[in-house]
């Protein structure tokens, strides 16, 4: 099956808790950095696939990533 | 392993002498099968606490830092006085949001990306290092290779000078040895402290080497603020806290920090990674047809290695771990080095696998606030020290008895005498 946009999902940073650890940058390069600020970004335009979405929000170790409510 | 004869009620977890010939494995095994949530009646080292030891409570614990902090009452067993406190905190002993604040100072510094650029600094490191001694023929791998490798890079990255990376690899080891009567600070050294009105308790790890670190700490940080560079160093003293700059005291316990934990932990792990690739010359061999297998490898040597054994913290309120209650101002003491050979969450633990699969060890800690700073700093230099142990087609055989130190706290070796074989 063709992927379509409809299958990509945004995640979000919590910027309480982010302490810029990396794991997210390590496991989606495209998709993530740690700014200066020490707190991790999401790259602009950066959508996941659910399942790479899923898997880099229960690989942060801090807790500080989730998958976006859609609307 | 014989379980039935152990009395858990009378094993002694804060006893440096139980892991004087290895890891008391049976004792943690007896403990998570029978008792995960173990109340460790008082010893002569610190009052009672809980001794955590399966791998889902640890993650738990660690994750809920409202419930169990780390500022209350530090992160070792031992109970410190208010002032002990306050004479000695750096940022492993605060909370967020303050932990927070001073973490990001840091972080940028230690990502993926950052830790990166130093990896060729680290090959030839690793390299000179490797070279060297295997010109000897036979010589001692912890003191040779893992000893310079960690602090030589960690100078680089701090902003010091190499020639500094010897007297801060010593100052290091010391400020862990005061429990092993061989390396013990010696009359003269607590001398030094009490003749500027201190106390062992009021100093990091209680030693003495830890007022030289302080010394030299303050040193580097006079030059910075003179000369701010782009460093690791510039930036802790520049760094803010809770809006003023750290005090003097904050900046020197925050280097001292810095330069223990950027050291001993990622030498512990180069020490017992090698001791395990010995005693199992096969799985040295698998690596060695499957080089890309390299960071899976890793891994498992921090699982095996384990260099920390525990963390502690303490209970901010009453909650409860798997049916025991735990009431407020408890102290809640998490080993890593039992969760790290958990059988619910590790497949054959005792069995050392460089292509397990990762199911997430506990060396950098269960995840939170306080998860290490500088995981990838250790991933790169054990990765970067198997490949180019691997390029020089040896392997190394035990040229006499590995020799533990004497602590309740780390996993290190003293000595781990070496000789070449060809492979």
């Amino acid at each position: 099956m063709t992927e379509t946009s409809a299958d990509r999902v945004a995640v979000v940073v919590d910027t309480e808790t982010c302490i810029g650890i990396g794991a997210c940058v390590a496991a989606e390069p495209l998709t993530f950095e740690v700014g200066d600020d020490g707190i991790s970004r999401v790259l602009s335009g950066g959508l996941l696939p659910r399942e790479r979405a899923e898997r880099v929000c229960s690989g942060c170790p801090s807790g500080a990533l989730s998958i976006a409510r859609a609307g | 392993m014989t379980l039935s004869g152990l009395d858990l009620a009378s094993v002694d977890l804060t006893d440096p002498d139980l892991y004087a010939d290895g890891v008391p494995h049976d004792c943690f095994a007896r403990l998570r099968e029978t008792d995960p949530v173990h109340w460790h009646p008082d010893s002569p080292v610190c009052r009672g606490f809980w001794a955590l030891t399966k791998h889902a409570d640890i993650a738990a614990i660690s994750r809920d830092p409202k419930t169990f902090s780390s500022a209350a009452g530090f992160v070792f067993i031992e109970d410190l006085e208010p002032d002990a406190m306050e004479a000695r905190r750096s940022m492993i002993e605060t909370d967020p949001p303050a932990h927070t604040r001073l973490r990001r100072l840091v972080s940028p510094l230690f990502t993926p990306k950052a830790i990166a650029e130093y990896r060729e600094h680290a090959r030839t490191i690793a390299g000179g290092l490797l070279d060297h001694a295997f010109t000897r023929g036979t010589f001692d791998w912890a003191t040779e290779v893992c000893e310079p490798m960690p602090i030589r890079v960690f100078t680089k990255i701090m902003g010091l000078e190499d020639h500094d990376a010897p007297s801060l690899a010593r100052m290091a080891n010391q400020l862990i040895t005061v429990d092993d009567p061989e390396l013990a600070p010696s009359e003269q050294d607590y001398a030094r402290l009490r003749e500027r009105g201190l106390e062992p308790r009021l100093v990091p790890f209680r030693s003495p080497a830890a007022l030289d670190l302080f010394d030299f700490g303050r040193r580097a940080g006079d030059d910075r603020r003179k000369r701010p560079r782009e460093d690791l160093l510039t930036r802790l003293v520049n760094a803010e806290w809770d809006g003023d700059r750290l005090s003097d005291l904050e900046f020197v316990n925050f280097f001292q920090l810095l330069i223990f934990a950027g050291n001993e932990t990622t030498r512990t792990s180069l020490q017992q990674g090698m001791l395990a690739l010995i005693e199992h010359p096969e799985q040295l061999e698998r690596l060695r047809q499957a080089p890309d297998q390299i960071p899976s490898a890793v891994e498992e040597i921090l699982r095996w290695a384990t260099p920390i054994y525990y963390f502690r913290r303490t209970a901010l309120a009453d909650s409860e771990v798997r049916g025991r209650r735990i009431a407020t101002g408890d102290k809640v003491v998490m080993y890593y080095i039992s969760g790290n050979f958990d059988e619910e969450v590790f497949d054959s633990p005792f069995e050392f696998d460089l292509m397990r699969r990762s199911a997430g060890h506990l060396t950098f800690g269960g995840g939170g606030p306080h998860f290490c700073l500088g995981s990838w700093l250790a991933r790169m230099q054990l990765a970067v020290m198997l490949e180019e142990f691997l390029a020089r087609d040896v392997r190394l055989e035990l040229a006499g008895p590995p020799r533990r130190l004497r602590s309740n706290f780390t996993n290190g070796l003293k000595a781990l005498p070496v000789r070449v074989a060809r492979t």
